[in-house]
């Protein structure tokens, strides 16, 4: 069998010292909240629980599947089930009759109590060394997704049952609403901002900054002139120029574009001087003594050398460039489209399922970009003591 | 016996560093003649000028005064010509190429023809005994592994000279022990002239043809041992009584240097190849 489930530690070692308590006190919590009231003075306890009563159930028999039952795979696969159902069926909860009993909050907490045991069931499973693949990507993947659902679930949980109006704090489901309602916008927002935006931008700043560097690597008169003038301007909060930039290129994407170029080219340069020249003077050496030309010292020594360096570079530039822009939008104020200025108009509007569609759209496209970026760093620097781990 | 023709000659030379505004002598009034085919050993202290004394051999560094003549050229036009390998106090590896591409690297410079680059590496790397590790990247190998991979490729386009500077020192014993066969093995096979430089008396005794002895401050040439100890050298080399007493006059010559008695510049010649007899002092004071 690939797979053994270790049944004494559900939790961590914290509970170590009895391993059932904390399933006893979840359960308990649950129980209690499932037959208290979930609406004050509400009548037939159970139903009035809807999709939150079901979730809860849900996630219980995922925490008390018997570690033996089902071979390896029941607790895996039953975890990540329970926790989409119990949260498909909380986001067709349409709200509360009423404010929140007692019962619902401990229904909340339970199923919280629950999805966290499941998950740290999974996460103690050992696996052997030649178990399948798809076995230690679930064991990698369920506890790190159940996270993100506990905090969506609390999320939900607290709006519902605070009954906070959708206009001042959304909930998740209201966010998922208006994604599906307005993903046409959004996508074309975001075609915009990141590829107009960010990626020129990204393109035009890593160039510029390749070449200056390069020069300046090679010049003494630059190394001492520019370099520490660079050095500073890497401090100078670029985004407060966003409006002289917006008058100079105009209020459309150029201007834009133009911000992102200079949080990209200003790191760029500096690393890149950094990778060129602080080279091995053995390697250096070895190269003179082959009677290599400079060009070929460049090519075969020098840039392998500052792409470790250069990729750094642009890890910060991608999470700077995409703040930036989104802020520069802010600023510049132009046609209404780009994400920045739909974060922008819809919160005036009072639109904050838009807002946060916004965002969960940006951060999407964001963290992808960073994980390209991330992905083209290990294809070519897969030597470096940086990336030959992974 | 007909002398091998001289491929390295160094007259009268010095160098000075400055830094700041202390001049430190490196290397004082150096003489030295080295014949096709021989190995020579430099040792000395640190700081008399060996390591010195080889860079300026490899243009890396210029003299201060003197000539120095490689091949029967200037060590600039001998650079140019790619009549040396060089192998480093560590292998100065490039990490981002796998073994092969390391020793194909001089040879790319070169501009040989893309087959042969291939072919010729293999070669090198059967030569020095890595033919399963060409994929392998040099972050993956021991350390006597990659110092291989630059012998390999400092032999890779087959220079007339290979200088060695401290190769070994940075292994341990038993790594060196195998490492200073396996040199003799390619100097015989190949037949190159090679220049080591080392703080090993025993190493040096065992692998060469003719020890320089060296002092400190300044860095000078002390003496010129021949080891007349018969090739091929194996372990019963290394337990033989004539081993010892050579051992013992390289020690002997190391210490009179560090007591100053007598040192002054030395003009000095590596004796022909093949020149047998005792050990003897081809030339000890000049001037």
């Amino acid at each position: 069998m690939a797979a053994r489930v270790s049944g004494t530690r559900p939790v961590g070692a914290v509970f170590a010292w009895h391993p059932h308590v904390p399933t006893l006190v979840m359960l308990c919590v649950a129980a209690a909240g499932l037959f208290g009231p979930f609406v004050t003075g509400g009548g037939a306890k159970l139903l009035e629980g809807g999709g939150l009563a079901i979730g809860c159930l849900a996630l219980l028999v995922a925490a008390l599947v018997p570690s033996g039952f089902g071979g390896p795979w029941a607790v895996p696969l039953a975890t990540p089930l329970a926790v989409s159902a119990a949260f498909l069926a909380l986001l067709a909860q349409r709200g509360l009759a009423g404010p929140a009993g007692w019962g619902y909050w401990l229904t909340l907490l339970g199923s919280l109590a629950a999805a966290a045991t499941a998950a740290g069931r999974v996460s103690v499973i050992e696996l052997e060394s030649d178990a399948p693949r798809w076995q230690h990507r679930v064991q990698r993947l369920v506890p790190a997704a159940t996270v993100a659902f506990l905090v969506l679930l609390a999320w939900e949980g607290l709006v519902v049952g605070s009954r906070v109006p959708k206009g001042i704090f959304p909930r998740v489901s209201d966010i998922w609403l208006a994604f599906l309602g307005t993903w046409r916008v959004l996508l074309a927002d975001a075609y915009l901002t990141f590829v107009k935006e960010v990626l020129f931008g990204f393109a035009v700043g890593l160039t510029l900054g390749f070449l200056v560097g390069s020069a300046i690597a090679f010049s003494r008169f630059l190394q001492r002139g520019f370099l520490p003038l660079a050095t500073a301007f890497g401090a100078v909060p670029i985004v407060g120029l966003a409006p002289v930039l917006g008058r100079a290129l105009g209020v459309d994407w150029e201007s834009k574009a133009a911000v992102v170029v200079i949080v990209t080219f200003f790191p760029v340069v500096l690393n890149t001087v950094q990778g060129l020249t602080l080279v091995d003077p053995l390697k250096l050496e070895l190269l003179r003594s082959y009677g290599a030309r400079p060009l070929t010292v460049f090519l075969k020594l020098r840039v392998p050398n500052a792409l470790p360096y250069v990729f750094n570079a642009l890890k910060v530039a991608v999470v700077v460039g995409v703040v930036s822009v989104i802020v520069a939008e802010f600023l510049i104020p132009g046609p209404p489209n780009g994400l920045g200025q739909r974060i922008s108009l819809s919160a005036h509007r009072g639109a904050f399922d838009i807002v946060f569609a916004a965002i969960l759209v940006s951060s999407l496209i964001s963290m992808a970009l960073y994980w390209a970026v991330g992905l083209l760093e290990r294809a070519f620097t897969a030597w470096h003591p940086s990336t030959r781990g992974s | 016996m007909p002398e091998a023709p001289v491929i390295i000659d160094v007259q009268d030379v010095s160098k000075l560093f400055r830094v700041g505004k202390v001049e430190a002598v490196a290397l004082q009034d150096a003489n030295l003649q080295i014949h096709d085919g021989q190995f020579v050993s430099l040792i000395g202290p640190s700081g008399c000028g060996k390591t010195t004394l080889m860079r300026l051999v490899a243009d890396l560094i210029e003299p201060t005064s003197g000539r120095i003549t490689v091949a029967g050229k200037s060590p600039k036009e001998a650079r140019a010509a790619r009549e040396y390998g060089y192998v480093f106090q560590a292998p100065a590896l490039y990490d981002w190429r796998n073994v092969l591409a390391n020793v194909m690297l001089p040879l790319e410079i070169m501009g040989w023809p893309k087959g042969e680059r291939r072919a010729r590496a293999e070669e090198m790397l059967r030569l020095v005994g890595l033919e399963g590790f060409h994929r392998s990247y040099p972050w993956q190998l021991s350390g006597g592994m990659q110092q291989r991979v630059s012998i390999a490729r400092a032999l890779a386009f087959d220079p007339k000279l290979l200088l060695m500077d401290e190769p070994f020192g940075a292994l341990d014993e038993i790594t060196r022990e195998v490492m200073n066969f396996e040199l003799l093995r390619l100097w015989r096979q190949t037949g190159k002239t090679v220049v080591f430089v080392t703080h090993s008396i025993a190493e040096a005794v065992f692998l060469s043809s003719h020890i320089v002895v060296m002092t400190a401050r300044p860095g000078r040439i002390r003496e010129i041992i021949e080891v007349d100890l018969p090739y091929p050298r194996d372990h019963e080399t290394r337990e033989s009584e004539r081993f010892f007493e050579l051992t013992t006059r390289v020690r002997e010559a190391l210490r009179l240097g560090k007591e100053g008695e007598g040192a002054v510049g030395g003009a000095a010649s590596v004796g022909g190849k093949g020149a047998g007899g005792p050990a003897k002092t081809l030339a000890k004071v000049g001037y």
